[in-house]
């Protein structure tokens, strides 16, 4: 009964941590537009973290951010899975690996990975909404076959 | 009076206690998903299954880990969504046949007073929860040169909570007075002699004061529900989940399963009341037509929710005092009518 | 410079005399944070409230400060240009578009006529899409979300549009200096297919524009919300369809050259409330869809889309203001001897508008407070690049390099 109520309904928490909206609106077209529907897949969209199953986060984390994702995660109640979507979330994309002569930005904390383990990434910029969507099914399939 | 010692009427009472809310409780489970199917569909698109919000989700939360609750009376929050369920219970019950002649009640204003206190839930709620995402963010925005940095924080589940304080006398004043209509209709309130009153397709909601009343009750019925247009209480405009936001696993559940019984009960109450159709549980045909009535309400709600943004007290305002008006003026018709 | 008048604290009619009502504290205070519901993008607002109502509010844009011009400092000029695309997902032809333009007029190089009615093609598009999402988020804000799910599904046929001219949905990177990219010609079956769908387009538009701006409960919350005078849009600065809303007459696209053989109306409203600025955006969406029309047979068969025969070298600070669909977009830079980007400035319209819209806001219940603020269709993650300086003369964000120095 556990993994069928646990596979069945699922809801999902999306964080913004200062992207550049790219990967936010095609995450949104992918949950709130009819033609890639989510909520198909029992999945339902939420923004309280005590209601949440998987934390999606977008975007570099920046410096102001940082603390409150933490503690948003922590929010979270088991058990949890968390998905990076897009380039800058899996791997800090042209702001953290770029620069001219200053060097790269003083502002970004880094990588989702860098404060939060993450379970699923999804590179690209931004990534299509059926990518993001395969991502929540193995966010589901992830969150099915935990036992405890 | 009714003798408690007799062997049957204590089976009848047993079963009405038990069976019948146990059998309400599983059906009430399927009207969130039924009615997030409908908003779906509106919405072009295909929704969730619809055992999905109800049955599964309750599971679901029962089966997570249990997290810390930041409040200041932690026992009382978790546990208030059970009073609420408590409260309903009460209600279904009540209006039972076996439940007719025990101690009074059996009457409406038993009824409105239980459901008032599962609206009073929501009030307590919302000023015990500190969620991380109100105030408890950490983000340094007091700092030098911002404005007013001595001001009180305020949460967002206590504004909530303010708001859901007006909503009890605005928006659910509608459906008190409609279910009072029946009272003019039949002259009593006793729930029993209303239903024995409109027995051999006597229904009231056929007649013209009826109709008038059954729209001004699915307007209360709306607003009890705190569904669009009536959600300022938990706007995700600005107060996201309103009261109820740092429930969370067994707790939400309890939430999830209050929300779902009300949603069941006061359609319940519309059927027993407007058409005359009880909750007997000795009588197969006249239970499962009960039930099946019983989904008209919430189809119309979903149907008229999708169509609706939220209103805010600019225009609740006015709406609610001319529903409450016109539901005032068929009650005096209906007495002259019927006396 | 405001007038010597007696301010009467309890009197919250006049909105613009702050002085005393600045000091007065207020009864509690309702911080709508960066994680949240109604806001796509992380910005902290705190609203001063008593009962319901709105006497003071304040903006926070920082969160999204991710220091994209001191990334761009000594980078090689296309690459540089490559990376402005980035800093905003929803104007991202504009801002890109914006960066080429200052380098070609800087260089003095020649646009080929077919490449420069594909780079407004390309704005033009962007401008649909980007009122389409304000339409679906304002309605989202208002709780209605069968309006917003409806808007988000006529917006497909656009990403469609993108998709076929420049091959991505978001980021097209159509323009590079000195023209277009060659894969962005529009052939002849492009341009056939291109026409059918804005044909298809406008009249699905046309209904669904009238069935939101009828609708009699939308309505009720948007007007009468959010006022904005003229005379306070004009101290603030708020400019793009925001300021057109409370009745300023100017558009960036009368002064560029490129829009010079175009035929279109500029639109402007005087109410100044939030269903103003909702219709104004409304009314231009359709303004831009005969932009494409025309956009498409200017360019349709040309194969000449990109002028090679630029030299790359030492420019002055150059600067380029253009109209993207939230206002006026201000890029500066110059360039070294290597051909390498300095003192890049990026200055974008949110920031204006947005505090305007802390002032109209003002006044109103806090619902409908929150809509206001999405009225002005914020888009932060352009935004923060500056600090703020007040009318008192405080400053009131900063990046972290200025924090230190500074040692606040």
């Amino acid at each position: 009964m556990k993994s069928l109520a646990r596979g069945r309904a699922i809801h999902v928490m999306v964080v913004y941590t200062g992207g550049c909206n790219g990967c936010d609106i095609e995450v949104v077209a992918a949950v709130f537009s009819p033609i890639h529907d989510l909520e198909q897949y029992n999945v339902m969209l939420t923004w309280n973290p005590r209601e949440a199953d998987i934390l999606l986060v977008t975007g570099p984390v920046t410096r102001k951010i940082a603390p409150a994702l933490k503690e948003i995660y922590e929010a979270i109640p088991e058990p949890k899975v968390v998905a990076a979507i897009g380039s800058c979330a899996v791997n800090g994309n042209v702001y953290k690996n770029l620069g001219g002569t200053l060097g790269s930005s003083w502002e970004i904390v880094g990588p989702v990975e860098n404060v939060i383990p993450v379970d699923a990434k999804v590179p690209g910029c931004p990534p299509r909404p059926e990518d993001i969507i395969s991502a929540g099914a193995l966010a589901i399939k992830i969150l099915s076959e935990r036992s405890d | 009076m009714i003798d408690l010692l007799d062997p049957d009427t204590l089976a009848g009472l047993l079963i009405a206690s038990f069976g019948i809310p146990m059998l309400a409780i599983f059906f009430a489970t399927i009207l969130p998903g039924i009615e997030r199917k409908i908003q779906a569909r509106i919405q072009q698109r295909i929704g969730p299954g619809i055992l999905t919000p109800g049955f599964f989700a309750i599971f679901k939360f029962v089966f997570k880990h249990k997290p810390k609750i930041v409040s200041p009376m932690p026992t009382l929050y978790k546990w208030s969504p059970f009073v609420g369920i408590v409260a309903i219970y009460g209600v279904v019950i009540f209006t039972t046949p076996q439940w007719a002649d025990i101690l009074g009640l059996s009457s409406l204003v038993a009824i409105i007073g239980l459901l008032k206190i599962e609206e009073f839930m929501y009030v307590v709620m919302g000023y015990l929860s500190s969620n991380i995402l109100s105030v408890r963010l950490p983000y340094p925005d007091t700092t030098k040169g911002s404005k007013h940095r001595e001001t009180t924080r305020t949460t967002i589940e206590s504004w909530g909570s303010i708001r859901m304080w007006k909503m009890i006398m605005l928006a659910s004043l509608p459906l008190y007075v409609a279910m009072f209509l029946p009272v003019a209709f039949t002259g009593t309130i006793s729930i029993a002699e209303i239903v024995n009153q409109q027995s051999g397709g006597n229904a009231f909601i056929f007649t013209v004061p009826g109709l008038i009343g059954a729209a001004v009750f699915f307007l209360g019925y709306v607003a009890i529900l705190n569904e669009y247009p009536y959600s300022i209480g938990k706007a995700k405009a600005d107060v996201m989940e309103g009261p109820m936001m740092e429930l969370a696993s067994s707790w939400r559940a309890g939430y999830y399963l209050m929300r779902a019984f009300v949603m069941f009960t006061v359609s319940s109450l519309f059927v027993t009341l407007y058409f005359g159709v009880p909750l007997n549980p000795f009588n197969g045909v006249v239970l499962l037509l009960h039930f099946i009535l019983v989904l008209i309400l919430p189809v119309a709600m979903a149907v008229f929710s999708a169509f609706s943004p939220i209103l805010t007290f600019r225009q609740l305002v006015p709406l609610s005092t001319v529903a409450t008006l016109v539901g005032f003026f068929v009650f005096v018709i209906s007495i002259g009518v019927a006396g | 410079m405001a007038t010597e008048e007696e301010v009467n604290p309890f009197d919250y009619s006049d909105y613009m005399g702050v002085g005393k009502a600045r000091e007065r504290t207020f009864e509690t205070e309702v911080p709508i944070g960066f994680n949240h519901s109604a806001l796509l993008e992380p910005y902290r607002t705190r609203y001063f409230v008593e009962d319901e109502i709105v006497r003071d509010c304040e903006i926070e844009v920082d969160p999204a400060h991710r220091g994209i011009e001191r990334i761009l400092q000594g980078m090689p000029v296309d690459k540089a240009n490559i990376i402005t695309e980035r800093i905003c997902g929803i104007c991202s032809h504009g801002h890109l578009w914006n960066s080429v333009r200052t380098g070609d007029i800087g260089l003095g190089t020649e646009i080929p006529d077919a490449a420069v009615a594909i780079r407004v093609l390309g704005e033009e598009l962007e401008r649909i899409h980007s009122h389409l999402i304000f339409i679906a988020h304002a309605c989202e804000v208002l709780g209605h979300e069968t309006f917003a799910m409806r808007t988000f599904l006529m917006r497909e046929p656009i990403q469609d549009m993108l998709y076929l001219v420049s091959g991505n949905r978001v980021h097209y990177a159509i323009p590079v200096l000195g023209g277009v990219r060659p894969r962005c010609q529009i052939t002849e079956w492009k341009a056939k297919k291109i026409r059918s769908i804005v044909d298809d387009l406008e009249v699905k538009l046309k209904k669904f524009v009238d069935r939101i701006l009828s609708d009699m409960m939308v309505m009720s919350r948007l007007s009468g919300a959010g006022y904005c005078d003229k005379q306070t849009a004009v101290k603030y600065h708020s400019v793009g369809p925001t300021g057109r809303a409370s009745g300023i007459e100017w558009d960036y696209r009368t002064t560029m050259y490129e829009y010079d053989d175009f035929d279109w109306q500029m639109v402007v409203l005087d109410e100044g409330d939030n269903a103003a600025r909702v219709k104004t955006r409304a009314l231009e969406i359709f303004v831009s869809i005969d932009l494409v029309r025309q956009a498409i047979e200017k360019a349709a068969g040309d194969t000449d889309v990109l002028n090679r025969d630029w030299e790359l070298g030492p420019m002055p600070t150059q600067e380029s203001y253009i109209e993207v669909p939230r206002g006026e977009l201000y890029h500066s830079y110059g360039l070294d001897e290597h051909g390498h980007v300095k003192h890049y400035k990026v200055r974008t319209p949110t920031m204006t508008s947005m505090a305007a819209m802390e002032v109209a806001c003002i006044g109103d219940q806090l619902t409908d407070a929150v809509v206001t603020l999405a009225s002005c269709d914020p888009c932060l993650a352009c935004c923060n690049r500056f600090a703020v300086v007040d009318e008192r003369g405080r400053e009131r964000l900063m990046s972290l390099d200025d924090l230190r120095r500074k040692r606040v």
